[in-house]
């Protein structure tokens, strides 16, 4: 088989031992790495109420199909495993150089079960694993522990994947970063893997992905072009200029830039944070990832001091910036260098110290609970004391350390409006009531509130725009307006969906391909189709990514979840409070019956969301129709 | 007349510049302003004049007028 090293690696840390399996080439074209090969594992794997902090917990670290391929952002990998944060399908991507590398060291993906019985981490070079002790790197800063692996190893070109001190402490929503720039951060992966006493998973490899090619000259033609291609496209030559935190001016002068918690969509102190000023006060350098030519990633120096851990991205500037009051710049970078040097996903961080800074304003909570510490919108000392806090599950931090669904709970009264959540994982920094399909992405989603479902509306308003044009051939008919759940809108969802899960399934970033960047649908398809020789149509193409999103679904539904957790905070729809959307906000009926419709599109059960057997036939997925007829 | 360029629309601009400024004799349509710039209105989500949101395809501005312009987002 082309394209693939056909290798899974398993790991069993409860006993030590690890194992390789082969994939067939059959498998592998309807489960292509990624999104759909973790969902296979997960589903035949792992029966249904598995604690997720428990050695039954299955983590699947895959790659993409084309995942290492000389061809800009095709560099991600998968971590996923049953969420800690949501109880259901967790799962997050990440790019940088760690997936391509450990391609070139032979695997597809590593399948850990089990739970060592001490701190340990792997280390994965040209075929061979081993299981080494890593007690003396638990409790330490990820920026010492890739350090001392490199050393110990004595290779500095090694990659290193790994969960922070967030992680050991099973904070929720803990992530992994590989290069300390790179981030699986949503869902809590970091967590689950912490829970396993696994610490880092080192990588070497030296063997390039032209050998696994079913045309490499034509690949490497195409990944030649592309890069050329860069600049010449207003996306990608925009993510190479301003990079993420380009976004923040015009969200804010659109009226979409979430500001304390999600009251507001614009923030009177946007100029203090917008790229401009991050040009100014912050930018030392633009870097890339492995064989990519886009170049998106920020590095920073912060009070004038070099960061080891990269710039802040659009997200991490939103969360900590105007979602919570705050417009001191050097204080979100130094909120992102703490989210990285601990582990914790900087959207649900920030998300949740905004959550508690509402409950704070309102009273709900007081000093005494925060330990004294002022938890007030703007108030920037005290979001960075919270970050260690919660990394550490100290004082006021354990609680938040639960996510903000859990700690609204607890607290109670009406702690739960402020909750900006959806199935527990919080809302990244994009306002629905602006784009109503980013809102059904965040509703529906199967890993709770996720901001990468679907192309974002605004993109598609335009018939003339260069990016709605590169979208029609994907079928998207007619432009609409953003702010509606119209029938045509819920068709695009229903398409987008599919094209954005591909993504996640072969490895390609949301910065590479058409319409949201410069790779147009025809050269991700010749990029298949150089790898593996397969001749791959649009419509296979687009099966791929619905099959990976029903399995997805088939989980959520084993684990009890349905219709009503399709849905999204009150606050949605209620009227934003300024800005140049002020007063506007969705509606329920309008919301509702666009759910109805989508499901109806997936051939989903209308009243539950189950998925109907025909549906999965159709997509090659019986045996997850039996699944679900089986009982518990 | 200034005309600020958010976003990435400095990539359709004659240098790729992010601010211009434009002398106008009179009023003139500002989609006409663009079009000689080579600026798509196509590409352009939120016009803002004066500080006031306004619909690009009705505006006219003058020599003492401010323009921001922003494209559309997506997700990052």
């Amino acid at each position: 088989m082309y394209g693939s090293n056909e290798k899974i690696l398993r790991v069993n840390l409860s006993t030590g031992l690890s194992t390789e399996e082969t994939l067939s080439e059959d498998f592998y074209r309807l489960y292509p790495g990624g999104k759909a090969l973790a969902g296979y594992i997960l589903l035949n794997e792992m029966p249904a109420h598995i604690e997720p902090f428990s050695p039954e917990n299955v983590l699947v670290i895959a790659n993409g199909l084309m995942t290492g391929a000389p061809v800009s952002t095709a560099t991600r990998y998968v971590v996923s495993a049953r969420s800690p944060l949501t109880m259901g399908y967790g799962e997050s991507e990440a790019a940088g150089f760690w997936g391509p590398e450990l391609k070139m060291a032979g695997f597809e993906a590593i399948v850990v079960t089990g739970r060592a019985e001490k701190p340990v981490y792997l280390w994965i070079h040209d075929g061979q694993v081993e299981i080494r002790p890593a007690t003396h790197l638990w409790g330490r800063l990820t920026a010492e522990v890739q350090e001392t692996i490199r050393t110990e190893l004595g290779d500095e070109k090694i990659r290193v994947l790994q969960i922070g001190i967030a992680g050991e402490n099973l904070v929720r929503y803990a992530g992994l970063t590989n290069d300390l720039r790179h981030f699986n951060g949503r869902t809590g992966m970091g967590a689950v893997m912490g829970s396993k006493n696994l610490r880092a998973i080192a990588v070497r490899g030296k063997q390039r992905y032209q050998i696994l090619a079913h045309d490499p000259v034509a690949l490497m033609a195409l990944g030649s072009k592309l890069a050329k291609g860069v600049r010449d496209n207003p996306q990608s030559w925009d993510l190479q200029q301003r990079g993420t935190p380009g976004l923040v001016e015009p969200l804010n002068a659109a009226g979409m830039l979430p500001t304390r918690n999600f009251h507001q969509g614009a923030f009177e102190g946007v100029d203090e944070i917008k790229w401009d000023a991050y040009e100014k006060q912050l930018l030392t350098a633009r870097r890339s990832c492995y064989a990519c030519a886009v170049r998106c990633k920020r590095e920073v120096a912060i009070d004038g001091q070099v960061s080891q851990y990269g710039g802040p991205e659009y997200e991490t500037v939103g969360s900590f910036g105007p979602n919570c009051g705050v417009s001191d710049l050097q204080a979100i970078a130094r909120a992102n260098e703490l989210c990285n040097a601990y582990m914790l996903d900087s959207i649900s961080t920030g998300s949740t110290i905004a959550f508690a800074m509402e409950c704070f304003e309102h009273g709900l909570i007081g000093l005494d609970d925060t330990d004294g510490i002022e938890l007030r919108f703007g108030n920037s000392e005290a979001m960075l004391a919270m970050i260690e806090r919660i990394a550490r599950r100290q004082g006021f931090g354990n609680l938040l350390a639960e996510g903000s669904k859990r700690a609204a709970e607890k607290i109670g009264g009406d702690a739960h409006f402020f909750a900006m959540q959806v199935k527990g994982q919080e809302l990244a920094m994009h306002e629905p009531r602006g784009k109503y399909n980013v809102g059904m992405g965040y509703a529906i989603s199967e890993i709770g509130a996720d901001h990468l479902v679907v192309t974002h509306d605004t993109m598609l308003v335009n018939p003339e725009s260069l990016t709605f044009k590169k979208a029609q051939v994907l079928g998207i008919r007619n432009a609409q307006p953003a702010r509606s759940l119209n029938d045509e809108k819920v068709e695009q969802f229903y398409i987008l969906e599919k094209w954005n899960s591909l993504e996640k399934v072969i490895g390609y970033c949301f910065f590479g391909p058409a319409p949201r960047s410069f790779i147009q649908a025809d050269d991700v398809l010749a990029s298949i189709n150089a790898a593996t020789g397969w001749n791959m149509t649009l419509q296979e193409a687009l099966q791929i990514g619905e099959r990976a999103t029903n399995m997805a679904r088939v989980f959520n539904v084993r684990e009890g979840f349905s219709r009503k957790d399709d849905r999204l905070p009150e606050r949605m729809f209620q009227p934003l409070e300024n800005g140049a959307l002020q007063g506007q906000n969705m509606q329920h009926d309008e919301f509702e019956q666009a759910l109805t419709r989508l499901y109806e599109l997936k051939g989903w059960d209308p009243q539950t969301s189950v998925p109907g057997r025909k549906r999965l036939e159709e997509l090659s997925l019986g045996w997850a129709a039996d699944l679900l007829e089986r009982p518990d | 007349m200034k005309l600020h360029l958010g976003g990435n629309l400095p990539f359709f601009a004659p240098k790729r510049q992010k601010d211009l400024e434009i002398p106008l004799q009179g009023s003139a349509r500002l989609s006409e302003v663009l079009a000689k710039l080579g600026i798509p209105v196509s590409e352009v989500y939120l016009t803002v004049l004066n500080g006031e949101q306004v619909i690009m395809e009705e505006t006219r501005v003058e020599n003492s007028d401010e323009v921001r312009l922003f494209p559309p987002i997506d997700g990052g």
